[in-house]
């Protein structure tokens, strides 16, 4: 049984991020805490895994029933402590006093129970996303923890990967495990026996079954809009690619080349609104730096109005003032100490000019959704996550690009923000702008593409 | 603008992670090839003749050969930092020699000489072969071994009270946060050349300019991971 009363918390004792939440939960329920970014859900699930300790008000487990939790987080890459799977789950195991082998065919079980049979001699840069975010949850399970604390989760993952995640956590629940899980999906909330919804700090409990199938209809009216009609856009084929792979060497001297991506072909018309979808680690991100010619194809060639971008006479900078790409994590590409500095990045390189680099910068941080005046001087290191996200769009789009590439732009972002940005993408389409966007996210991307690019293993299906 | 810089992928180039396999290299007990590193970084040093150095060449070479890694993923090490390498080349050349003996060539204060040539190649040489004999006992080590390992080497600084545990576990990780701290770097490097910065010029002051720039960013990503990490290895279990 966990009993929470009165909870408040808050940062440096000036922003309130929680204010009085009482709830209590029994051993083997499951809780999701849902709302938008900045609602406070991370800081509770801290709170309740004593991460942080509250300002006023109490946590109490009931310590016969619940002893242990263990906690995952929203990038698996961040949680490993080995690059092998069968090490990093034996961390865990390492004042454990069981035998070599007894720890072994521990680690093998928790294999087993997360679906993934066979993995411990895999390196966790080899495997997908949502294996990597299993092997993390079961880093925590080998553990034994009575609650399981988990902090997005599925927020980076394709849509198969996080729906096995779901199918674990029900798995792991009938076993008797509590678990506090936070989200912005609803869909996935209404899956939990409870719900706690977030507002600027403050939150409302919700329990039941009714609840659950509101919380459906409304996940169903949100999320699964019609896919929009299909445009006939220019016949111009802007970039396209033929029969492009791309292969790595194995470690090994014995082992064959591994693709990453097979023969691919495709060609994009100028104003198209593409979207790509597939499993984590089906080569999206690879085909995107390849077509904005970041990294070269082992085979094949892409073609940008006709010219091969590989070929030592291409005009690189023109291409590059043309496309503007933006990867998934917005930590590695903030450059700068100030918003309005970060955003004018390159553009010095680029041959602008002064006032048109004022103009583009002013223009570029507005579009991307942020007052000007408010944070043209704030250090883009310290603002939150979404709000880096905009200045790190803002960026791309100083240099007023025709292509713009976005790489799981909405990641870990709410519903209110997702649908802004698309709404901005579909205005810059209308503008004649051709878009390419990478995400896991189905239901927008059938609402807004044009067309929809599905990779699978590193082909086109 | 350069081409032909861009053909690595990601997952080419993070050499330095543990590589799973069967070879006798890799089963070989962790503080024997500690301590076979160990020798490898000192002999050649404290003998200072060809016999100790080429010795271990053929040493590192056999070992490679054995552990059925591919040579040109243990070299990629080396390769990273080759401008490094040649940096310290040229400074040795050029500056180590301060007497006039054998002077081959000179201007300015620039005086090469046999024992500055000498020199220069004697340091780039054993850095090579140490950096080499570094990334096969990474990539053939399993990390929980080096961290255990580390723990015995540590053990006599528990005297002074200082948890030799604790610098195994930061050591161990260290070592295996560099392919992941890479490929952040790489994020970055190609995340800044999309913006326009010239990092592929051939101007090498371009270059180093547009390199500079990234030192902070790369930094703050590394600070940012580290911390991630340390957080994520506390909560994997939680006394409630």
């Amino acid at each position: 049984m966990i009993d929470v009363k009165d909870l408040c918390f808050s940062y440096d004792g000036e922003i309130q991020a929680i204010q009085d939440v009482s709830f209590s939960l029994s051993k083997g329920e499951s809780l999701a805490l849902l709302g938008d970014n900045g609602s406070g859900k991370s800081t509770l699930i801290k709170l309740l895994a004593g991460m942080l300790k509250p300002d006023s008000g109490t946590i109490t487990y009931d310590k016969s029933l619940i002893k242990r939790g263990g906690m995952v987080f929203q990038n698996p890459d961040n949680q490993f402590v080995s690059s092998l799977v069968e090490e990093d789950l034996l961390y865990g195991l390492r004042d454990n006093i069981l035998s070599k082998k007894e720890k072994e065919k521990k680690v093998s079980e928790v294999l087993n129970l997360v679906g993934l049979e066979g993995f411990e001699k895999k390196s966790t840069h080899e495997i997908s996303g949502g294996q990597k975010q299993l092997v993390a949850i079961a880093g925590v399970l080998i553990m034994s923890p009575d609650v399981l604390f988990l902090d997005e989760v599925t927020s980076m993952l394709d849509h198969k990967s996080g729906e096995r995640i779901i199918d674990l956590l029900r798995k792991l629940k009938e076993e008797g495990i509590t678990i506090i899980y936070v989200t912005h999906e609803i869909k996935e909330a209404a899956l939990f026996d409870k719900i706690l919804i977030g507002d600027k700090g403050r939150f409302t409990f919700f329990e039941g079954s009714d609840l659950t199938r509101e919380f459906e209809s409304v996940s169903k009216s949100v999320f699964l809009g019609k896919n929009a009609d299909i445009k006939i856009v220019s016949k111009e084929t802007l970039i396209s690619c033929e029969k492009i792979s791309l292969s790595y060497k194995s470690h090994m001297r014995n082992n064959h080349n591994n693709y990453v991506l097979k023969d691919i072909s495709l060609s994009i018309a100028k104003g198209e609104f593409i979207g790509i979808k597939g499993d984590t680690g089906s080569g999206k991100t690879s085909l995107i730096r390849i077509l904005s010619g970041l990294i070269k194809p082992s085979k094949g060639k892409v073609y940008y109005k006709g010219e091969d971008i590989n070929n030592s006479r291409f005009d690189e900078k023109a291409y590059r003032k043309a496309i503007g790409i933006m990867f998934q994590f917005p930590d590695t590409q903030i450059f700068e100490e100030t918003v309005e500095k970060d955003v004018g990045f390159g553009l010095d390189y680029l041959g602008f000019n002064l006032e048109e680099k004022k103009n583009n910068i002013k223009n570029a941080i507005k579009i991307a959704g942020l007052p000007y005046e408010k944070y043209a001087s704030k250090n883009p290191y310290l603002l939150s996550d979404g709000e880096k996200r905009r200045v790190v769009l803002a960026g791309v789009l100083s240099k007023r690009p025709e292509i713009i590439i976005l790489d799981e732009p909405i990641a870990g972002l709410d519903l209110a923000y997702r649908k802004e940005l698309f709404s901005t993408l579909k205005e810059m389409q209308n503008k004649g702008k051709t878009i390419i966007i990478i995400s896991h996210n189905e239901e927008m991307l059938y609402h807004y593409a044009d067309r929809i690019i599905e990779l699978k293993d590193g082909h086109i299906l | 603008m350069m081409k032909g810089k861009r053909d690595k992928t990601m997952r080419e180039m993070t050499a330095g992670m543990y590589v799973y396999g069967e070879s006798i290299i890799h089963k070989a007990k962790a503080g024997l090839k500690t301590l076979i590193l160990l020798m490898i970084i000192i002999i050649p040093i404290v003998l200072d003749n060809w016999m100790a150095s080429l010795g271990s060449l053929i040493f590192v070479v056999l070992s490679i050969i054995l552990s059925g890694l591919s040579f040109k993923y243990i070299l990629s090490y080396v390769y990273r930092i080759r401008w490094f390498l040649i940096f310290i080349l040229a400074m040795n050349i050029c500056f180590y020699n301060r007497s006039s003996e054998g002077i081959i060539f000179s201007i300015w204060i620039i005086r090469i000489s046999r024992i500055s040539l000498y020199q220069g190649l004697t340091t780039v040489y054993r850095t090579i072969i140490i950096l080499t004999a570094s990334a096969l006992y990474t990539s053939t080590t399993r990390p929980l071994d080096i961290i255990n390992t580390f723990m015995i080497i540590f053990k006599p600084l528990e005297i002074f009270k200082i948890s030799s545990r604790q610098i195994a576990v930061i050591m161990g990780a260290a070592i295996q946060f560099i392919p992941t701290l890479y490929e952040e770097a790489e994020n970055i490097r190609l995340a800044s050349i999309s913006r326009g910065c010239e990092l592929n010029d051939k101007n090498i002051f371009k270059r180093l300019y547009g390199g500079c720039r990234l030192i902070i960013p790369v930094f703050l990503t590394a600070f940012k991971r580290a911390d991630e990490l340390s957080v994520a290895m506390q909560v994997r279990s939680i006394e409630l």
